[in-house]
């Protein structure tokens, strides 16, 4: 009789066990989620393969972007979310092809595909260890995304277990330029955003 | 259902094997599923190093290699830029064109380096001949002709402040050995 009672709350307990594991599993997605670093502005944000620190995010309703002579004026829906900063590799060369704008309400939106990248952006440089250089980022996002927002930069979006680093923006949204306008040098770095401040 | 001292010695000697044999067959069939993955794992981190100094040459991966030049230079944006030229000789280049080519340079504190895409001013003005040549592997062999060096160069934009620079040079039909040469001591 023992013997039977020992089986049946083993076997319940195993039930239990199995019913707990089931519910509390993560999804495959959140076991290779990015290993995130979080910081804020004006401070240098340390991940394991990259560093980012981030001093400027200006927000305008018109982005000029002068190359050489020529400009051009890209209008927005939106607003342009501009932001600037120093990144650089810690003991490997790599490349730093994601940038994200996260609203406080959780969307993404990924850096702007409409400004040439003859301007020199994140997406297209490479970062060489002991090598610090300057990153120009622009967002085009609705203005109610501005507010809270929060930069997160990766290696790649990719592989699984990477680095990320998040940093808040002190951005209000209440504070928008009318125009912002990139002017492409022939110095390091190779922009400037005028108008200076 | 019999019970005899026979059959119960029986089933428990069934059972023992059977977990001796779980032992063996369990770590057995880990290795086999993951085999391809610790081979790939082997090639890319447990490398063995073949070292040669500046001008020395030595064989590897099927051809004689050699370092002809590995020197540093006053780079743009306060970075010092090291030119590394090489050349193998080979009896079969052409079966060496298609196979992928690995240079880095690494300090004495573990940083590494990729070669850039594209050369710093210096070295287009100091070296011009150099940025006309490939970096490593695939055309640099391709072009050229039995009997002949396959002559290859690549640029790296360091801090001046690296010491104790090694260049390493490693073709994917030779892995896991690669070829090192450290900076020469001036």
């Amino acid at each position: 009789m023992m013997r039977m009672v020992r089986s049946t709350l083993a076997l319940l307990l195993a039930a239990a066990v199995l019913y707990g594991m089931q519910h509390t599993r993560p999804l495959y997605s959140d076991i290779t989620s990015p290993i995130v670093a979080s910081g804020g502005m004006n401070k240098r944000v340390e991940a394991r393969a990259f560093a980012l620190s981030l001093d400027s995010a200006r927000v305008a309703r018109v982005l000029n972007v002068e190359t050489f002579g020529k400009s051009k004026t890209y209008t927005s829906s939106g607003v342009w979310v501009v932001v600037e900063g120093e990144a650089e590799a810690k003991f490997e060369t790599l490349g730093l092809t994601s940038g994200e704008w996260l609203s406080r309400s959780g969307v993404r939106h990924v850096l702007t595909d409409r400004v040439p990248a003859t301007i020199g952006m994140m997406p297209g440089d490479v970062y060489q260890p002991g090598l610090p250089r300057r990153v120009l980022l622009m967002f085009e996002v609705p203005e109610d995304a501005v507010a809270g927002g929060t930069v997160v930069v990766a290696p790649t979006k990719l592989l699984p277990l990477d680095d990320e680093i998040r940093i808040a923006t002190n951005v209000s949204g209440k504070d928008i330029e009318p125009a912002i306008t990139i002017r492409r040098t022939e110095e390091r770095p190779p922009w400037t955003v005028l108008p200076q401040r | 259902m019999d019970s005899s001292p026979a059959k119960v010695t029986s089933t428990r000697r069934g059972y023992w094997l059977s977990m001796m044999a779980l032992v063996v067959a369990l770590p057995a069939a880990l290795a086999v599923q993951t085999w391809g993955s610790i081979k790939d794992w082997r090639s890319q981190h447990l490398r063995q190093p073949l070292s040669a100094s500046l001008g020395q040459p030595i064989d590897y991966a099927g051809a004689n290699w050699t370092v002809t030049r590995f020197t540093r230079l006053a780079g743009s944006a306060g970075s010092t830029v090291v030119l590394a030229e090489f050349e193998a000789l080979a009896a079969d280049p052409k079966a060496l064109g298609s196979v992928p080519c690995e240079v880095r340079l690494s300090d004495g504190s573990g940083r590494e380096w990729r070669p850039t895409l594209f050369a710093d001013p210096v070295v287009r003005k100091q070296y011009p001949e150099a940025e006309q040549r490939s970096l490593c592997g695939g055309m640099a062999f391709a072009a050229t002709e039995p009997g002949k060096p396959a002559r290859m160069a690549a640029s790296f934009s360091i801090p001046p402040a690296a010491s104790g620079l090694t260049l390493s040079i490693a073709l994917y039909s030779g892995l896991p050995s690669y070829l090192i040469v450290s900076e020469p001591r001036t």
